[in-house]
């Protein structure tokens, strides 16, 4: 748990959330969004060049940058 | 029995209540504002998209009256951009309203807990608050139920289920609004500071556990199963469609498609009722000439203001089709879906995936354009953002290019004009990239920049929305730019038709145009304009421009003095420009040395003041509008010299 971060999932694999790295900038408006720890999230689909990646959770779905996806620890 | 109640309860002070909608992006918000107020205002599925407020008086009769106020969606009560700034601040201190009597929190049942998570924020700053919750529908079509009694108890306000569209619920909704507001005394407000991860956390975690306990599965599931359904996901629609639209390669490819075809579109759609347009007003010109006889009322009529207002409505069905389209992909819930596909690169030069909208917008007119620009959170990629967006070939670049484009390319070969255009629209594109990308090059980036987006639900365009927005929009540009073309064309006419000279002939109209005032000025300006291959007269019609470009078209008609002969104004414009020949050389006005050089200078030179006025106001500042005016203009003027004198040089005229 909490070894990996969310950008190194592929399409269509989902994880648990661990926890969010509280360093970075986004991590706030990421919470606030609904990227909690204890919830699970599915990536949908990453557009060209592995960026940005399409995450479902809470019943919508929200695009993130990589570097976004990367401080989040699943 | 409210009557009464407004009377004798002395809470009551006001004898109309203000409501503020607050909710998410994408709750059905401004539906339900829609169907409380009866009102006309648009619905859009983009997040963020609804920068102004809409306000309306309550119709649904409940025995009061209230304002109702439709707020930008809004994801919490702590802002990550400018445009959240003003929606969360407003909230609390409305500039019109105040502090608002009740808030009513929109709610989609099938995104419960991220929902729940806002009503809780709004509940704890002190609001009197009622939710109203949407797509109760959706959720049944999952098999699963909302238990709103409990709802109601868990989140410490009456849950209303309300369908905007069907009408349902509203008048529940309008007596737990009076409800709330007549049994609680005035509540004190504070407006909470931004949370802390762990604050967060727990807020969504009751969140959540709320969530839990309102859905109730159907009764034919087993307890495992109905965990498993609760689980909120998006719809399975929307799930396959952006296994498509979202794919790394089909993706693109669908997006090129879908843009290529939005542009292609505009052009196809709108040709046959612009010649309709365009046969009216010159009809309308010629009736108005022979019925009024000769003399300068006649002439002003006829030649000063249906020409000039009938060069201009000619593309109004242009800019319509292109508002239907935009409106089109907004609501379906596409166009979030392509601001993600083109972050990396607009992320290369500089910009962001949120840029694609505002630079979208700016096809069809840089103001509202460089409004929206306000959903970027990052400072400098919103500065770059405005600063590129009177690059991109604005609805009012049209009229002038297809005049243009008619003249160059010979009409039997509609597709070579396509090919043009295209490649004109592209042209602007690509100097708005070079111009971000160098300036980025240049400049430091001070904030981080971060791109999150939320992809709202596929969902089919509501046809009566789309409508009333298109018709809406259009109207707005045609009163905006229709008084200024109006007044422009009445002063360029009499420019041109003043003074009368004593030994004037009436016979021959274009006798005095030598003379007028119009001429004087444009002579002054003629050594600018020599290079280019104009003389005075391209250049009057030039400066008018500044008003508005689209201007350029009818000054030209009435610098050139062209006579209604042709069966269409288009086409009396061109055989006008065929014989026009420059006063100080004697050559062509018009060949495709010059046609290419002006074609440049509009695609570049910034000649708009609407545009100029409110880059300072988005801005704040006079830096941005100076640079847009100074560098673009400069650039535009030694780019079409060169052309021109270039092309002159490899032996074309």
């Amino acid at each position: 748990m909490g070894t990996r971060s969310l950008d190194q999932l592929i399409i269509g694999e989902s994880a648990i959330i661990h926890s969010l790295d509280p360093e970075s900038s986004s991590a706030l408006k990421l919470m606030d969004l609904g990227f909690t720890p204890g919830q699970e999230v599915t990536v949908l689909s990453k557009a060209l060049l592995q960026d940005p990646i399409a995450i479902s959770l809470r019943g919508t779905i929200i695009a993130i940058r990589r570097r976004e996806a990367s401080c989040i620890r699943i | 029995m409210y009557k009464d109640l407004i009377e004798t309860d002395h809470h009551i002070r006001k004898d109309e209540l203000v409501v503020m909608l607050v909710g998410q992006p994408n709750t059905g918000k401004t539906t339900i504002f829609n169907a409380l107020t009866h009102s006309h205002f648009s619905t859009v599925n983009y997040p963020g998209s609804t920068v102004d407020y809409s306000v309306g008086e309550l119709r649904v009769s409940a025995g009061f009256k209230a304002q109702i106020v439709d707020t930008p969606g809004i994801l919490s009560l702590t802002p990550h951009s400018p445009d959240e700034e003003v929606s969360v601040s407003s909230l609390f201190h409305h500039p019109e309203y105040g502090v608002p009597d009740v808030v009513v929190i929109m709610a989609d049942a099938t995104q419960l807990s991220r929902q729940i998570y806002l009503a809780r924020q709004v509940r704890a700053a002190g609001f009197r608050c009622v939710m109203a919750v949407t797509m109760t529908d959706l959720l049944e079509k999952r098999g699963m139920k909302l238990d709103s009694g409990k709802l109601s108890i868990l989140a410490g306000m009456p849950a209303i289920p309300v369908h905007g569209i069907r009408k349902q619920g509203l008048q529940e909704l309008a007596e737990a609004i009076f409800k709330i507001y007549s049994s609680t005394p005035n509540p004190v407000i504070i407006r909470p500071d931004a949370g802390t991860i762990e604050t967060v956390a727990e807020q969504y975690r009751v969140a959540g556990e709320i969530e839990r306990s309102v859905i109730i599965p159907s009764g034919k599931q087993t307890l495992e199963e109905a965990l498993r359904t609760v689980t909120p996901h998006p719809d399975e629609t929307t799930l396959k469609l952006d296994k498509l639209l979202l794919h790394p390669v089909w993706g693109l490819v669908m997006f090129l498609v879908i843009m290529s075809g939005f542009f292609t579109a505009i052009f196809w759609l709108a040709a046959p009722l612009m010649d309709v347009v365009d046969l009216g007003f010159s009809a309308l010109g010629t009736w108005a000439g022979s019925t009024l006889g000769t003399g300068w009322f006649s002439d002003f009529i006829s030649g000063g203001l249906i020409t000039g207002f009938g060069a201009v409505m000619v593309f109004v069905p242009q800019i319509m089709i292109l508002f239907l389209l935009m409106t089109i992909l907004e609501d379906s819930g596409y166009l979030a879906r392509a601001a993600m596909l083109v972050d990396k690169p607009l992320a290369a030069i500089g910009l962001n995936g949120r840029s694609f909208v505002p630079l979208l917008s700016g096809f069809a007119c840089a103001i509202p354009a460089i409004m929206a620009a306000r959903t970027i959170p990052n400072t400098r990629e919103r500065m770059l953002t405005i600063l590129i967006i009177p690059l991109m070939s604005c609805s009012a670049r049209l009229p002038v290019y297809a005049l243009l484009l008619a003249f160059l390319i010979p009409a039997d070969k509609p597709w070579l004009g396509g090919l043009v255009l295209t490649g004109l629209y592209l042209a602007g594109l690509i100097s708005g990239a070079i111009v971000s990308a160098l300036i980025s090059k240049w400049t430091k980036q001070n904030e981080e920049s971060s791109f999150i987006l939320e992809l709202p639900a596929y969902r089919f365009p509501q046809i009566s929305i789309i409508f009333k927005n298109t018709l809406y929009k259009s109207w707005l540009y045609l009163r905006k730019a229709g008084a200024t073309i109006l007044v422009i064309s009445i002063l360029i006419w009499g420019l041109t038709y003043f003074p009368i000279p004593e030994h004037h002939d009436a016979s021959s109209p274009s006798g005095h145009l030598q003379d007028s005032y119009a001429a004087q000025l444009g002579k002054v300006l003629e050594p600018v304009m020599q290079p280019m291959g104009f003389d005075w007269r391209v250049g009057v019609s030039l400066i008018t421009a500044f008003a508005a470009r689209e201007v350029f078209v009818s000054s030209l008609a009435l610098t050139l003095n062209v006579t209604g002969d042709e069966e269409t104004l288009q086409g009396s414009i061109l055989s006008a420009m065929e014989t026009s020949v420059n006063e100080k050389t004697g050559l062509p006005l018009f060949t495709t040395a010059t046609i290419l050089g002006l074609l440049f200078y509009f695609i570049i030179a910034m000649q708009c003041i609407s545009t100029l006025a409110i880059a300072r106001k988005e801005t704040n500042g006079w830096k941005i509008p100076l640079l847009q005016l100074g560098v673009y203009t400069l650039v535009a003027y030694i780019g079409a010299v060169a052309i021109v004198q270039g092309l002159r040089l490899m032996g074309i005229a």
